[in-house]
């Protein structure tokens, strides 16, 4: 089963039938000749994995950067931040990193997050010239800090399934999801000065004060959504609609930039682009599902935890479990299923709960981003229109700087347990 | 692939799911009952448990017994009244008195009704597990009076029933998905939310609940059924083996259940949420019992009746 | 605005294509009704998406409106809003498939020879056809047999919320004979154009 199951996913994925459709023909043809269940099942999954509410922050986050790109107010965002930045190194790509981390902090969905600030930067960063493969790569993954800098929904998943302290764990994301930032960073300043994506001139002080005023309303986007989230009035999910709404009357009633005609093709280019990352994650939970009522990755959890006792081994060895799970699940799927199975072993050998939580979920972080299934790999190339093929070499040097990071929160327990320590979450 | 041979005969495996950690009163109570069952047909028939949601959230399962995708499952009984509306007897604020109340009532006249109507929509109850009595909780203040509600944003269970019980106690019942709770808590989107002690704790909220006002407004049980679909594969032997193994592991569940609440308590205690008994519960009780009557006009099917007459 | 759909599915399609010979113009009368269909079935996605995400963007601003300022929040639209969601999901999901907007690996096949390619091309297709037919017949089972389902709140059987998925299916089907059939003639895809 489980060969015949990845064996046809594979094929068809090499031969560019689309990652969903390639998910579902191969769920069915594993399912019909090896199961016992009815191929209802799939149906069924499909639809309760993509009537999630949560989701709806996708396609609202993605029109409310398509009002902002025709209503004007993205061209005045942008140019008061590249008077304040643009003459920095990497400015656009490090202000997209950084605009990321800030609303990590305010939602706790990897989707969510690329589709907040990928829909109004992807744009602005292939039109200052950074390349479709820079501007997608650089969003993917910074949009998967959403789940690693709390709120995170994995973590509240994660703190339930293995009993983990939640807010220790928020606190122990803060350091590995700013380290993830700083590193992607990085990647940007070299690939800028690789490219010759060189800063601009300094913008003189009348300049960035006028590109201020201009941009006053547009700044207030901001203030809305950061200050209607922390001050309880919606929450982040909700603050996707709140933020269309607002984008869309400064846009039409203010900025009069966004046309009545203009309507139509941003509400359908939203729907379109969702309607393609859900029915991935859609496919993804049926793959899985029936992975999981054959128990496949619990046995594959209990064999792994029964090859060694050293910590460091077994670590690396879930690590890479997870990573490989990662490419074609989603992080709750994986946090339900293997590790209430991994969970009590790493335990017994004094790996602290909090540790393993956060490398779980930065492990978690990095699968949102692996192709095939990846849901912020496929907001961001949704937005950019980018293939795979145009930023693999890009994109695996992203990835690399993530998992670079996954290391270090591996073997340096101190980097998610120093703030949850200052903040009496470890006694 | 979870099937083998045995005496020549093709051995069934029976899938059975719900929301909660493998730890939990319900999920010991069904794996003696998975090794019962399997004992019992001398390995014929299979019973593999997949807690924590594993194939589905609360609607999922339910709808996947419904199908006949998923054997059997265990969830909080209004979760049936999609199918079955009767179910949201068992989701009325103050209808029951005690645990007992509730065990007559199951065990009696009621119990038949709500089995012949679960029947007719292709689930075979097996039993009802005790889910605990739900609490009002919250970080604003006590609570003890429904003045003392007035304003507080309530998260409860979605549905008609459950929300019209928390209204009329004089909150505003807010429906929420779970996954967002623990976050509206921590920013302030809702003030409290409802649940038992257990729940509490094993969700992890105490991290973001300072008091529990022990109101008991919900006295639900979790309705353990089986597909109508796999019921009809079996034997008549194997069914009569899984109905006596299902109220073993009922009884099983409700005698740990009590002890389990206490350690639950003690635990959230000690994490610092503070507990009240509620002066004045009749007050409450008052200003919900229009429901039951509502109910009645509705169903006109006896059952607050049977309900109340069980109470002796 | 065509640049801002993915596009380049169709793009590579267009550029193996130059090598091909044409067929001609005249298409006949199959393909002018298959044609028509497609752009119909476009019409009422493209209508219903523009409804549904005008809808969901007002009842999701009624329901933080009624908790925070009326303090009485509407119990039914976080379940409308997860619905509509889902028919506009598996709207665009179909939609997608004229647009070739789903996401896929393009890096092995873009070292396929224009032959194999054509062939490849075919089979992934037929199967996504293949597939279409299953959504159909078996959304349209399981929406028959969730018509005794009623929603949580809303007064409404799941049967509605289920029909999404054999029309998604339906849709599919009717894009994808188009998509087999114009690689099967090696006709240049008019799916851009029409986004206009
Ligand atoms: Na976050
Ligand atoms: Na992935």
């Amino acid at each position: 089963m489980i060969a015949t199951l990845f064996l046809t996913f594979i094929i068809l994925l090499i031969l560019e039938a689309p990652v969903s459709f390639s998910l579902l023909i191969s769920t069915v043809v594993s399912m019909f000749f090896f199961s016992d269940i009815d191929l209802f099942a799939i149906v069924v999954k499909m639809f309760r994995a993509s009537s999630n509410f949560s989701l709806i922050a996708v396609p609202f986050f993605i029109l409310a950067g398509g009002f902002m790109d025709s209503g004007g107010i993205s061209r005045r965002l942008v140019t008061f931040a590249s008077n304040i930045i643009g003459h920095i190194r990497g400015g656009l790509a490090n202000a997209s990193v950084m605009a990321a981390m800030f609303f990590a902090g305010l939602s706790g969905a990897a989707a969510a997050d690329t589709a907040a600030v990928g829909s109004l930067l992807i744009p602005a960063m292939k039109r200052k010239g950074y390349g479709k493969d820079i501007a997608t790569s650089v969003m993917a993954t910074a949009g998967s800090i959403g789940i690693v800098i709390p709120p995170s929904i994995p973590m509240i998943i994660l703190g339930v399934t293995a009993s983990i302290s939640i807010g220790g764990m928020f606190m122990g994301g803060i350091i590995p999801g700013i380290l993830i930032g700083v590193s992607l960073m990085a990647v940007n300043i070299i690939y800028t000065k690789i490219r010759k994506i060189d800063p601009e001139p300094r913008a003189s002080f009348r300049e960035m004060l006028r590109s201020f005023a201009d941009s006053f309303l547009a700044l207030f986007t901001v203030v809305i959504i950061v200050g209607g989230i922390t001050a309880g009035i919606f929450t982040a999910t909700e603050a996707s609609v709140i933020a269309a709404l607002y984008a869309f009357i400064i846009g039409f009633f203010v900025y009069k930039e966004l046309s009545f005609k203009d309507l139509p093709h941003v509400l359908v280019k939203s729907a379109l682009t969702t309607g393609v990352v859900v029915l991935t994650i859609a496919a993804a939970a049926s793959f899985g599902w029936v992975l999981a009522a054959e128990q496949i990755p619990s046995q594959i959890a209990n064999f792994l935890v029964s090859l060694t006792d050293n910590r460091w081994i077994l670590l690396i060895l879930i690590n890479i479990l997870f990573l490989v799970l990662g490419t074609f699940l989603d992080p709750s799927a994986i946090i339900i299923i293997v590790v209430p199975i991994i969970w009590p072993v790493v335990q017994e050998l004094g790996v602290h709960p909090i540790h393993f939580g956060v490398m779980a979920i930065v492990n978690m972080a990095v699968g949102q981003c692996t192709p095939p299934v990846g849901v912020a790999l496929f907001v961001a190339s949704g937005i950019s229109g980018a293939k795979l093929s145009d930023m693999m070499g890009t994109y695996l040097r992203y990835l690399g700087a993530m998992v670079l990071v996954l290391l270090f929160v591996t073997f340096i327990p101190a980097l998610s347990l120093w703030i949850p320590e200052l903040t009496g979450y470890i006694k | 692939n979870g099937q083998g041979e045995d005496a020549g005969q093709k051995a069934m495996t029976l899938r059975v799911t719900n929301t909660l950690p493998l730890d939990h009163p319900m999920n010991m109570a069904l794996q003696q009952f998975a090794k019962g069952v399997a004992e019992r047909t001398a390995g014929q028939v299979k019973v593999e448990l997949f807690p924590n949601s594993q194939l589905g959230g609360n609607e999922e399962m339910v709808e996947g017994v419904q199908l006949g995708t998923i054997d059997m499952c265990n969830q909080f009984a209004g979760a049936f009244a999609n199918y079955v509306p009767e179910m949201e007897v068992l989701a009325l604020a103050f209808l029951f008195q005690s645990e007992d109340h509730l065990y007559a009532s199951l065990n009696g006249k009621a119990g038949d009704i709500l089995a012949e109507a679960l029947l007719k929509k292709g689930f075979v109850p097996l039993g009802y597990f005790y889910g605990g009595s739900r609490s009002l909780m919250n970080n604003v203040r006590p609570i003890n009076r429904p003045s003392d509600l007035n304003g507080l944003k309530i998260r409860t269970i979605p549905t008609n029933i459950t929300l019209e019980g928390i209204n009329r106690m004089g909150a505003i019942a807010t429906p929420m998905s779970q996954a967002d709770v623990y976050s509206a808590l921590e920013q302030g989107v809702l003030d409290g939310w409802e649940n038992s002690p257990i729940t509490l704790y094993t969700l992890k909220l105490y991290e973001v609940t300072d008091y529990v006002s022990w109101t008991r407004h919900f006295m639900t049980p979790d309705l353990f059924a089986i597909s109508a679909k796999t019921w009809g594969k079996l034997s008549d032997d194997q069914k009569k083996i899984i109905t006596e193994e299902a109220q073993k592991a009922v009884a099983y569940e409700r005698s740990i259940w009590a002890e389990n609440t206490q350690k639950a308590i003690d635990a959230l205690k000690a994490e610092g949420v503070e507990f009240n008994d509620v002066a004045d519960l009749d007050a409450f009780r008052k200003a919900t019992s229009s429901l039951w009557n509502e109910y009645e006009d509705k169903y006109k099917n006896g059952l607050i009746d049977a309900v109340l007459s069980a109470a002796k | 605005m065509v640049s801002t759909y993915p596009q380049a599915y169709t793009t590579t399609l267009k550029e193996k294509n130059k090598e091909v010979p044409m067929s001609s113009g005249d298409n006949g009368p199959v393909l002018r009704i298959m044609g028509r269909v497609n752009h119909i079935i476009l019409l009422i996605e493209k209508t219903s998406l523009i409804i549904l995400m005008v809808g969901m963007l007002i009842f999701g601003f009624l329901q933080v409106f009624s908790r925070f300022i009326l303090k009485a929040p509407i119990g039914w639209s976080e379940e409308l809003l997860t619905y509509s969601f889902t028919w506009a999901s598996f709207m665009g999901a179909s939609m997608a498939i004229y647009t070739n907007s789903h996401f896929s690996v393009d890096l092995v096949t873009k070292h396929f020879s224009q032959k194999l390619l054509k062939t490849v091309r075919l089979v992934i297709w037929v199967l996504i056809c293949l597939f279409a037919v299953f959504l159909l017949y078996m959304g349209t089972r399981l929406a028959i047999a969730n018509h005794i389902q009623r929603m949580n709140i809303l007064p409404i059987s799941m049967f509605w919320a289920y029909l999404s998925m054999p029309i998604s299916g339906a849709f599919i089907l009717i894009h994808g004979v188009e998509k087999t059939t114009e690689v099967y003639l090696n006709i240049e895809s008019e799916a851009l154009e029409d986004l206009e």
